[in-house]
């Protein structure tokens, strides 16, 4: 495990992040692109604030995501991941 | 899920312990949550300089007709000094919620419910607890808390009460900063022999929720995975030490 006692995780991007998204990016899957670990978002340790977000991997350190918001543009980076997989089950209420 | 922040009306406020307090809003929207969820929320300044942070949301899910949240202060913090000081009743602000569905627990799960906090990451555990309470089957639930001081225990008399319903819920608490004189939990941090004592067998299944600061969350989610606990059966959420989170 990476230890790094400034960094947060995935959960907190779901209001930012989540906003663009039609469904709960925490619990999307994450295939890390350098280790192959899988993780949900929401595990995910969380560096950058508000304009900028960056998501690691949680075993090998790996950015497996960035993601970039200019003036309501989002700008998403995930060749750091493999994969991202999705589950259709509804939304949580 | 309401992903466009809304106007929240402080209904009522309860403090916790001298640097937490608890915050009851009053949300026309509000569409109902998930136990552990959060929200966010926004304060612009007469400037437009905007601050948002993430708070856990700490009262039973469903779709009920407030929602608490509860807030530590953190002394040099831009948002925290002032819900847990300024903010009175009647004031309103903006809020945004419930968010995240990855570390939620419903109480129609069966499986025994292995709760593990640190500091104020009790906050979405309570909200786990309380939605068990209500519920009509009630999974064995475990909660192993660690706090710096007794004065520090969040929801104190509260989870004492939960003890003595003898509804298959127990308690071990850990203080790591020094006890008083009668105390009978444990005095140190919580490592992996804690951990084998107070949580459940990986043979027994358990959904494990762990949450608190990111080091607390780090250490604790290693040693049960090596208890032998699947990792997907191990559910984290972390805060930095700057993060400002609950």
């Amino acid at each position: 495990m990476i230890e790094d006692a400034r960094a947060s995780d995935g959960n907190a991007v779901a209001g930012p992040l989540g906003r663009f998204f039609a469904f709960d990016i925490t619990r999307m899957m994450v295939i890390c692109a350098k280790c192959a670990s899988e993780s949900p978002l929401g595990a995910l340790r969380l560096y950058g604030d508000q304009m900028g977000i960056v998501l690691r991997c949680v075993h090998c350190g790996e950015v497996n995501l960035r993601a970039l918001e200019v003036k309501g543009v989002l700008s998403l980076d995930a060749r750091g991941a493999t994969r991202l997989i999705l589950h259709s089950t509804v939304d949580p209420l | 899920m309401l992903r466009d922040w809304q106007l929240a009306t402080v209904a009522a406020i309860r403090d916790e312990t001298p640097s937490v307090r608890t915050i009851a809003f009053s949300l026309p929207q509000w569409t109902g949550h998930l136990a552990g969820q959060h929200v966010d929320v926004r304060l612009t300044t007469d400037d437009g300089y905007q601050a948002e942070r993430s708070y856990s949301i700490a009262s039973p899910s469903g779709r009920t007709a407030l929602i608490e949240i509860t807030v530590e202060r953190i002394a040099d913090g831009e948002v925290s000094p002032f819900l847990t000081a300024q903010l009175a009743l009647g004031d309103t602000i903006e809020l945004r919620g419930p968010l995240g569905g990855y570390f939620t627990w419903r109480p129609d799960n069966p499986a025994p419910l292995m709760l593990i906090a640190g500091g104020s990451g009790i906050v979405p555990l309570m909200s786990m607890l309380r939605t068990r309470t209500k519920a009509a089957n009630r999974p064995p639930a475990r909660l192993l808390y660690s706090s710096r001081q007794f004065e520090e225990i969040i929801y104190r008399s509260e989870l004492d009460r939960l003890v003595t319903t003898n509804d298959g819920f127990s308690l071990n608490t850990a203080l790591t900063r020094g006890a008083p004189a009668n105390w009978s939990g444990e005095t140190r941090r919580v490592d992996g022999d804690m951990l084998a004592k107070y949580t459940f067998p990986a043979a027994q299944a358990p959904h494990n929720f762990v949450c608190g600061p990111t080091s607390f969350v780090e250490t604790v989610a290693d040693r049960l995975v090596a208890l032998g606990h699947q990792e997907n059966a191990i559910k984290t959420e972390r805060f930095g030490p700057t993060g400002e989170k609950r």
